[in-house]
C-alpha cells in the first residue's frame, strides 16, 4: 500500500471512529464520505461498520423491528388523516377558484371580464403559487433559511395549502392565516397545512409552532397535530412543540382540547402537558429548586440542586466547565463547610440551615432547566445570611434578573416575568470578576422558583 | 396481462400487517444504508421512518414487492442528501458519490433474518469483558467516549480507537459465523 493511501486510511479510521460515536460535525461527515468514494474498500469498510453499529443498537435496545414497524404505523396512519384533510381542502379550494374564474355574463360585461382576466393573469405571473389556494403568508424570517416544497421562502411568500414547510435550524418564522391568527415557528421546524370550511389543520411533523389564534366561527377549529398528539383551539394562544417521542403542549390564554390515544383532555391558561406514548402527563405550575448540598432543607415538593452537570432525565443542572468547578455548600448560618462539586459535606453535628451554590467566580457559569415554552414568573434568590457576598449577576432568558448586587450578611430577591420559547430556561451565572465580601466575585445562587402564568 | 401482487394490494390499501412485513424485512438494511450514508448516528431511525412514509405515499410507482429493495434505497439516497442540506454540509457531492459507490444489497440479505442476531450475541460472548463493557456502555446507557474514558481511565481518543477495534473484531466474528456470512 502506497503512503498516500496508508494516510488516506488512517484519516478515514479517524473519522469514522468519531462518526460511530456521533462526534463528526458536517464537514467531517462529508470528507468521510469523500474517502469512502474514492475507494471501495473504503466504502466497504463503511457498510460493515454502518451494519454492526445498527444491529449492535437494536441488540441492546436502542432500535429494533418492532419499535421501527410501530413508529412508521404510528406516523403513517396520522400523515394520511392529515393528508386526507388537506387534500380535500386542496381540492375544495380548487374548485372555487375555478368557479369564480368563470364570469357570470361575459357577453354583457366582456370589457370588464377582459380587464379582470388581464389583472388575474398579472397577479398570477407576479405570484409563485396562486393567491386562492394559499392559507397563510410569511410575515417575517430570521434567523436562517427555510424552504416551501423545496423552494426559498421569504418574508411576503404565501404558504399555499399542502405544501411542505421547512424551517433551518436557527430560523425563526412568523405566519399570518386568513383567518387572523399568527403563528410563531422554529424548532427546526416541518410542517404542512390547509384551511378548509372546517377550520385550519397544522400537521407539525416537527419542530415547534406557538400559536396566538383568532376567534374561530361556529363550526370551525384551529388544530395543530403531531405524532402524538392533537391539539385544538378552543379560542386562543398555545405552544405545540413536536418531538420524536414527545409532544410538549402550553396554553398562554384561553383553553385548547388535546386528544391523546383516542381520549380527549380539556387544558386551561397556564396549564402545560406532555403527550407520550398514548398518554398525557400534567407539568406542574410552580417549581421551585434550592441551590446547595447533600442536607439542605427542602420545603414540601421543592428540588434539590447539588452543582450536578446537565442530565437529560432530570431535566436541569450545569453546563460543564471543568476548568472552573462549582462550589456547593450547605450551612447553618455562619459556619460553612464545603468542597468542590461531587464532595460530601461535613456538618459536624450541626443542623443545615441554608443551602447554596457558589457559581461565575472567574467567568459565567450556565445553568438550564428544562420547561414547556410559555410566559412564566421567575424568581432568583441569591446571598448568604451569614457573610458578605457578591457581586451577583443572574441573567435568565436574556433578561438580567440581578446585576451589580452586593450583599451583607442577607439575601436578595428579584423577580420578573420571562417569555421561555425554546423549551428550556437558561440561567447565567457570576461572571462579573468584581470581587467583594469574602474577596472572591462569586455570585451566591440560593433559590429558583418558577410560576407558569396563564390569562 | 400481469397479476396483481396481494403484498402490494395490501400495503395498498394500508393494510397494518402488511406495512409491519414491509418495515420488519427490510429496516435494518434501509437502517445501514442510511448510516453507510454518514447520517448523524442519532438520526438514523427519524431518516428511515421518513424513508418508509414516502415509500407508502409512492406505492403507485412500484409495480412488485421485488422493487422495494432498490425503491427504498433510490428514496433513502434523498431524504439521506436532504439530511445532510439541513445540517448544513457545504456540498453534498461527495454523499451522491459514496451513494452511487456503496454495493447493493440483495433482498435475500442475512440482516433480513433474526439469526444475525444470535451470531452478533455470541460474538460479543467472545469479547474481552472490559471491550464488552465498553459497548454496554456506549449503547444501552448512550454514554460518551469522555464518560467511557473517564471509567476506563483512558483517553477518549483510545476510547473511539478502542470501539473501533472491537467492532473490527465482531466483523471478522461476524463473517465467520454461517448467519453472518453475507456480511461484508
Amino acid at each position: 500500500m502506497s503512503a498516500a493511501a496508508d494516510q488516506s486510511r488512517a484519516r478515514f479510521d479517524e473519522l469514522l471512529a468519531q462518526h460511530l460515536v456521533g462526534g463528526l460535525d458536517a464537514d467531517g461527515r462529508i470528507e468521510l464520505a469523500g474517502l469512502a468514494a474514492g475507494s471501495a474498500e473504503l466504502a466497504e469498510r463503511l457498510r460493515g461498520h454502518a451494519e454492526l453499529h445498527v444491529l449492535l443498537a437494536e441488540l441492546y435496545g436502542a432500535a429494533g423491528s418492532r419499535s421501527m414497524a410501530a413508529r412508521v404505523l404510528h406516523a403513517h396512519a396520522r400523515r394520511g388523516d392529515s393528508a386526507r384533510f388537506i387534500e380535500r381542502v386542496v381540492g375544495q379550494v380548487a374548485r372555487r377558484t375555478t368557479h369564480r374564474r368563470r364570469p357570470a355574463s361575459f357577453q354583457r360585461w366582456w370589457w370588464l371580464a377582459l380587464a379582470a382576466g388581464l389583472l388575474v393573469g398579472v397577479i398570477f405571473t407576479l405570484s409563485p403559487v396562486p393567491e386562492a389556494s394559499s392559507f397563510a403568508r410569511i410575515v417575517a424570517l430570521s434567523g436562517g433559511s427555510a424552504e416551501i416544497a423545496g423552494r426559498p421562502a421569504r418574508a411576503g411568500d404565501v404558504w399555499p395549502a399542502g405544501q411542505i414547510l421547512v424551517l433551518g435550524d436557527q430560523a425563526r418564522m412568523e405566519i399570518h392565516l386568513n383567518d387572523g391568527s399568527t403563528l410563531s415557528v422554529s424548532g427546526a421546524a416541518r410542517m404542512v397545512g390547509a384551511a378548509g370550511d372546517d377550520g385550519v389543520l397544522l400537521d407539525l411533523m416537527r419542530g415547534r409552532v406557538a400559536v396566538v389564534a383568532a376567534k374561530q366561527a361556529p363550526g370551525r377549529t384551529l388544530s395543530v397535530v403531531s405524532a402524538q398528539a392533537r391539539v385544538s383551539v378552543l379560542g386562543t394562544r398555545f405552544v405545540v412543540d413536536a418531538g420524536d417521542d414527545a409532544t410538549q403542549v402550553a396554553v398562554q390564554e384561553g383553553r385548547v382540547a388535546v386528544i391523546v390515544g383516542g381520549e380527549r383532555h380539556e387544558l386551561g391558561a397556564g396549564e402545560a402537558a406532555e403527550a407520550s406514548a398514548g398518554r398525557l402527563r400534567l407539568h406542574p405550575r410552580r417549581i421551585q429548586i434550592l441551590f446547595g448540598a447533600k442536607g439542605t432543607p427542602l420545603p414540601a415538593g421543592a428540588l434539590l440542586d447539588q452543582a450536578k452537570a446537565w442530565d437529560e432525565t432530570r431535566g436541569y443542572g450545569w453546563d460543564g466547565n471543568p476548568d472552573e468547578p462549582i462550589e456547593v455548600m450547605t450551612t447553618n448560618r455562619g459556619l460553612m463547610r464545603g468542597k468542590r462539586v461531587g464532595a460530601e459535606v461535613v456538618l459536624k453535628n450541626r443542623k443545615p440551615q441554608y443551602g447554596y451554590v457558589s457559581a461565575g467566580m472567574f467567568s459565567e457559569d450556565r445553568w438550564r432547566l428544562r420547561l414547556p415554552p410559555g410566559r412564566y414568573r421567575v424568581s432568583v434568590t441569591v446571598g448568604d445570611p451569614g457573610h458578605p457576598q457578591g457581586e451577583h449577576r443572574v441573567v435568565v432568558e436574556g433578561v438580567a434578573l440581578v446585576t451589580g448586587v452586593i450583599t451583607d450578611n442577607e439575601l436578595h430577591q428579584a423577580s420578573a416575568e420571562i417569555d421561555v420559547m425554546d423549551g428550556e430556561l437558561t440561567m447565567q451565572v457570576g461572571g462579573t470578576n468584581r470581587p467583594h465580601g469574602d474577596g472572591s466575585a462569586d455570585t451566591v445562587l440560593s433559590e429558583l422558583a418558577v410560576e407558569r402564568l396563564g390569562r | 396481462m400481469t397479476q396483481p401482487d396481494p403484498m402490494l394490494e395490501a400495503l395498498r390499501a394500508g393494510d397494518t400487517d402488511a406495512i409491519t412485513t414491509l418495515v420488519e424485512a427490510n429496516h435494518r438494511a434501509l437502517r445501514s444504508y442510511v448510516a453507510s450514508l454518514c447520517v448523524g448516528l442519532d438520526a438514523v431511525d427519524d431518516v428511515a421512518q421518513e424513508v418508509f412514509l414516502r415509500v407508502l405515499e409512492r406505492l403507485d410507482k412500484v409495480a412488485s414487492v421485488d422493487e422495494f429493495p432498490a425503491f427504498l434505497r433510490g428514496i433513502a439516497r434523498n431524504v439521506a442528501l436532504e439530511w445532510h442540506r439541513r445540517k448544513g454540509a457545504r456540498h453534498i457531492r461527495d454523499v451522491e458519490l459514496l451513494a452511487d459507490a456503496l454495493p447493493g444489497q440483495e433482498p435475500s440479505s442475512s440482516l433480513a433474518s433474526d439469526e444475525v442476531l444470535g451470531a452478533l450475541r455470541h460474538c460479543l460472548s467472545l469479547l474481552a469483558p472490559r471491550a464488552r463493557q465498553m459497548l454496554e456502555l456506549r449503547y444501552t446507557e448512550d454514554i460518551e467516549p469522555t464518560g467511557i474514558a473517564q471509567r476506563f481511565s483512558m483517553t477518549p481518543v483510545a476510547v473511539r480507537v478502542a470501539l473501533l477495534r472491537v467492532r473490527d473484531a465482531l466483523r471478522t466474528c461476524l463473517r465467520n459465523s454461517s448467519a453472518g456470512s453475507a456480511l461484508p
